[in-house]
């Protein structure tokens, strides 16, 4: 019973993961924490774990139709682990409870922009197809992955919202090329909490077999779900993403006794 | 603002056109999505079934007696899905090499050298 539960909620994080790019780890996270009892230190792993199913899953297809930019996401995750490092490198500098409630204010804003934006129709890409600000995207994937080494929130929520509204990429390839990209920076954090011992590869099982069918079936059906819908799908993500924040920010600075 | 992305650009060749938008190497960069695509799906596949086959065996009863089968059933899994994006690095890589963008085959391995160097270090989360 257990099992078909958490393969069930993998489908469903699998799926998310797949239509909006964000790869589904803000979903299972409080899911394992709250809803099976996982300790935080367990869920991270098994969620990052995910993420690369999702990302393997998704991918696969997106590419093969060409929706993913292989060439930009190329260019964006040299930004993105090198904040990645930039961030773990100054991690005891910063306070972890600023840069939560920062980012938390931050992913509320960009919520509520992408909600109130999703009934209006798409401004046209470029004819050319090429993304714009290119140094600005990059500058933003530094930022991200800088954030995910931080606050361990994951690059998609950051990304998809940055390709679109600052590159100009369309949001069904921004959430295709983050996909793509999620996977490397998923496996490399995976591989170190491997070798640290923290992944449980018994929870993982069911869940990474949700995931890659959620993942699969939603590679396949994002293209038939309307673009306001998935910024709407985006929007409530983002929502979860700010909540977490916001609460890690409270919780540090006025500890439950 | 301009950047490196800029030339030569059509929507839907996400890999490589060549420089300065010649079309002379299409082919190439049709096989390098079509191999990107088979290296994500087939680790997908793989790794879910071997998943799946521990999730099941893992139900049936006297299953504590193949603890460690199953250890190493969803260890060999996990590599699966961990490998599978590096690897999907390299074979963009060297498409892009073989396509002289060195500029992108040069990110690939930039990229790989800063993963191996963030989990060196303890840093990637």
């Amino acid at each position: 019973m257990m099992s078909l539960l958490l393969i069930g909620s993998g489908v469903v994080a699998g799926g998310l993961g797949a239509l909006v790019g964000v790869g589904g780890g803000v979903v299972l996270v409080p899911l394992l924490v709250l809803g099976f009892g996982v300790p935080m230190v367990e869920a991270v792993p098994v969620s990052l774990l995910c993420v690369v199913a999702s990302s393997c899953g998704a991918a696969a297809a997106y590419v093969e139709q060409g929706l993913s930019d292989v060439r930009l996401a190329m260019v964006l995750e040299v930004a993105t682990v090198a904040g990645a490092i930039g961030g773990g490198a100054i991690a005891g500098l910063v306070a972890p409870w600023a840069l939560a409630l920062t980012f938390g204010v931050f992913a509320l804003y960009v919520s509520v922009q992408m909600m109130r934006a999703s009934s209006i129709p798409e401004p046209a890409p470029d004819p050319t197809g090429a993304p714009q600000n290119v140094a600005l995207g990059m500058g933003g994937s530094f930022i991200a992955g800088g954030l995910s080494a931080l606050l361990g929130v994951g690059g998609g929520p950051i990304k998809v919202p940055l390709m679109r509204y600052v590159m100009n990429v369309p949001f069904r390839r921004a959430s295709a090329t983050s996909n793509l990209m999620i996977g490397v920076t998923g496996a490399a954090s995976v591989l170190t909490y491997a070798l640290a011992g923290y992944l449980r590869l018994e929870l993982a099982a069911p869940l990474v077999v949700g995931v890659l069918a959620g993942a699969m079936l939603g590679a396949r059906v994002m293209q038939r779900v309307s673009i306001p819908i998935l910024k709407r799908v985006l929007a409530m993500v983002l929502l979860a993403v700010a909540g977490q924040m916001l609460w890690k920010g409270g919780v540090a600075l006025w500890p439950v006794h | 603002m301009a950047g490196p992305l800029e030339a030569g650009r059509e929507p839907g060749r996400a890999l490589v056109e060549g420089p300065a938008g010649a079309r002379a190497g299409s082919a190439t960069s049709d096989a390098g999505e079509h191999v990107i695509g088979r290296v994500l799906r087939s680790a997908a596949v793989s790794s879910g079934a071997l998943f799946l086959l521990s999730v099941v065996l893992t139900s049936l009863p006297g299953a504590g007696a193949w603890e460690r089968e199953l250890f190493l059933l969803r260890a060999a899994a996990a590599s699966l899905l961990v490998v599978a994006p590096v690897v999907r690095l390299i074979v963009a890589g060297t498409f892009l090499a073989l396509h002289r963008e060195w500029r992108y085959a040069a990110a690939a391995l930039g990229i790989l050298v800063m993963l191996a160097i963030s989990v060196g270090l303890g840093y990637a989360h």
